[in-house]
């Protein structure tokens, strides 16, 4: 079901701009999603809810993603339970 | 008859079975007082800090990101995969489903999770730690379910001591009469978010206190092994030995001794039994790879298999003698197994506090010990449960929920998110007679060994307490403030197994027309042959129950050791 609903998407991104997703401004991306989104918004088991998950995930478990955000600390050698959060700084991530 | 493997030259004087949790302090102990000891392990070595090819892998390095691999998930670990710590990075310290079947219920499945390499379980396990006090041991006897336990707290004390000695506790000096304190080093500190909880337990809930875990990681070196450096994920094995293992504490110590010997791929298929002796006399094995049979000899047998794998072994050894089994005599072998309730965890946010955040990754959490039925009996339920639970700042994932996205949804994600904290209930399991494992007339497995066939049902006491314990912790988080956020999972008790707390069907007892086992952990009806893991155990308690195993065998071993030396056995 999701990688028909990737097709479909596709399909339907080549039909109103003439291009697929990837090669779209980022004005008409978020108009593509935006309807997508609001599509599914009451179903909890669309290709939207799915398509988002899986981004989510998969950006935020990426070197890409991980070291865009985070201050990425596979080895903190201690614990401090209490840490003053800095405004600004990126937060950590472990694993 | 008999190939006694060439042990430097002699015989062994005992065959310790497993190389997990028991097994490996039945070996130290055993070594350490000048026993040759020979170890089998059914699975494959496993090299300290070699062996550990995940550890510190970052998510962008494993092929499914430390998901686990759904498709191989489903063919080769529907069950194991239902752990919590069989993920991607760990699931190869778990068994595969299809070449170790067994039998249960469809209607009421028990997930046996189980680890067959060397260190067994040691590697993946928790490492939450908590004695047992009389109450626990008295349980039996005043509500007379189950039968009276033969020891009580004064006989495994100071056992007790001498494995949290070893093995390295970090923990408080709490006071709390039924969780007695041990030898602890420096305690894990506790969050602000958890210290408000404490401070309102302590003023609004008389009687019940949060208290930092107990875990077996190390704060500081201990004993050649490093402290923690708060990585994280402990069940991809540790390098430095930070936390207890046998691979990092009791082998090695073993080794030392130069009396160990050590046997992988070497599945023990059952004891042999001579009936004119009145003892047995050597294990019948299997290699794991070739399926080539073997008789090995020893005057000692140790059975630290895990609870099931030991009863499977003890009911496989059938003669005429024993037709149910070795040790069966009593008919009690294969019953009264039990396993922790595991309650619907309650997740809560806690607002007020987002000036703060942890650094580092704290492999414990906070425990809330038993509170109910202490002084009596004053529900409508017996005996009680304790919490284990933990609080975060939480990070991106909770961008999985909501329909936002592009660049603002990723600058929501990447912020620090609300304190979350949530806990879990564990509660005691009453010894029942028809939670049992039996033998299997059906197929056999690859090896030609009867499948285990496991029938569990959780039962009302364990549903009540459930209740209870859902209620009382959404008491306690919303008079700290927090709001309760959604219940984890949809059961009120997860299935049998999944605690993997599993312990029963050998138990302990006086009385050898019920019970398996005498208070020294050996089989009443074949003396030289002891059972020191979960399946000595007669009632289950709420805490975790694996310092109370290390315990009983490091007790039972010496007990062993010292009746060996003096002939006596
Ligand atoms: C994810 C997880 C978290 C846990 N958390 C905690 C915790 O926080 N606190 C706690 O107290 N407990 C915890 N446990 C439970 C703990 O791991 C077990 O109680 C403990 O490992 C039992 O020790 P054992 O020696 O009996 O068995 P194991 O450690 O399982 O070792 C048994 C060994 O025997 C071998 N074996 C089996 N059959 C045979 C045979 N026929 N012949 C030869 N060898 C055989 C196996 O391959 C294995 O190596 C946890 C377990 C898991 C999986």
């Amino acid at each position: 079901m999701f990688l028909q609903g990737l097709r479909t998407f596709s399909v339907r991104c080549l039909e109103k701009y003439g291009m697929p997703y990837a090669g779209l401004s980022a004005e008409n991306q978020r108009i593509a999603l935006g309807v997508e989104a609001e599509a599914a918004c009451d179903q909890p088991h669309s290709f939207y809810r799915r398509l988002r998950y899986w981004t989510v995930i998969g950006y935020f478990t990426s070197e890409v993603g991980v070291r865009a955000h985070f201050d990425y600390q596979p080895m903190p050698a201690h614990f401090n339970p209490a840490e003053k959060v800095v405004l600004g700084a990126r937060p950590w991530i472990y694993v | 008859m008999g190939s006694p493997l060439p042990h430097h030259g002699k015989p062994p004087d005992a065959i310790v079975v497993g190389s997990g949790i028991t097994g490996g302090w039945a070996a130290k102990e055993l070594c350490e007082r000048g026993l040759q000891v020979l170890l089998l392990e059914r699975g494959p070595n496993v090299v300290h800090g070699v062996d550990y090819v995940t550890e510190h892998l970052a998510p962008w390095m494993m092929p499914f990101r430390g998901k686990i691999d759904r498709r191989r998930a489903i063919e080769h670990q529907p069950i194991q995969s239902k752990c919590y710590a069989c993920d991607e990075y760990a699931s190869h310290f778990f068994v595969d489903d299809r070449q170790h079947p067994y039998e249960s219920d469809a209607s009421r499945p028990f997930s046996w999770i189980r680890g067959y390499q060397l260190g067994g379980r040691s590697i993946t396990w928790g490492r939450q730690v908590y004695r047992w006090s009389d109450l626990d041991f008295k349980a039996n006897a005043m509500d007379g379910n189950g039968i009276p336990w033969p020891i009580s707290y004064a006989d495994i004390a100071s056992w007790y001591d001498h494995v949290e000695d070893v093995i390295g506790v970090s923990g408080n000096r709490d006071g709390v009469p039924e969780l007695p304190d041990g030898r602890f080093l420096p305690p894990m500190p506790l969050t602000p978010v958890e210290m408000a909880l404490q401070t309102r337990l302590q003023t609004s809930f008389a009687g019940r206190r949060l208290i930092s875990g107990r875990v077996a990681v190390l704060t500081v070196p201990h004993r050649g092994r490093a402290a923690c450096h708060y990585c994280g994920p402990c069940e991809r094995g540790c390098s430095l030995g930070a936390y207890f293992s046998s691979l990092s504490s009791t082998l090695p110590a073993a080794k030392r001794t130069g009396n160990l010997q050590i046997r992988t791929d070497t599945i023990v298929e059952r004891v042999l039994f001579d009936p004119s002796l009145g003892r047995a006399t050597g294990v019948a094995v299997i290699d794991a790879s070739t399926h080539a049979r073997e008789i090995l000899c020893a005057p000692l047998i140790f059975l630290c298999a895990s609870t099931l794998a030991s009863t499977q072994i003890l009911l496989n050894s059938r003669s005429e003698t024993f037709p149910g089994g070795l040790g069966n005599s009593s008919g009690t072998l294969g019953r009264y197994l039990m396993d922790h309730a595991m309650f619907r965890a309650v997740a809560a946010e806690a607002p007020g506090f987002e000036d703060w955040t942890v650094f580092g990754q704290r492999p414990s959490g906070f425990y809330i010990p038993r509170f109910r039925n202490r002084d009596g009996h004053s529900t409508d339920f017996l005996r009680g449960y304790a919490y284990q639970g933990g609080s975060f700042r939480s990070s991106w994932a909770r961008g999985l929920q909501g329909s936002d996205f592009g660049v603002p949804a990723k600058e929501r994600m990447s912020r620090l998110g609300p304190w979350n904290i949530w806990v879990s209930g564990f509660g005691e399991c009453l010894p029942r007679r028809d939670n049992a494992v039996t033998l299997s007339d059906g197929p056999a497995d690859t090896w030609g060994l009867p499948r285990l066939k496991i029938s569990f049902a959780w039962g009302e006491n364990e549903f009540r307490m459930a209740e209870d314990a859902a209620l009382e912790a959404d008491l306690m988080l919303a008079a700290a403030g927090f709001k309760t956020t959604r219940n984890v999972s949809d059961d009120p008790i997860a299935q049998g197994g999944l605690a993997v707390h599993e312990m029963g069907t050998a138990r302990m007892g006086d009385d050898r027309t019920q019970s398996v086992l005498n208070k020294w952990n050996q089989v009443h009806d074949a003396p030289n042959v002891f059972v020191t893991d979960g399946a000595c155990m007669a009632s289950s308690a709420c805490q975790n129950p694996s310092l109370t195993y290390m315990a009983l065998t490091a007790r039972a071993a010496t007990h062993a050791a010292t009746l060996y030396k003096q002939g006596r056995l």
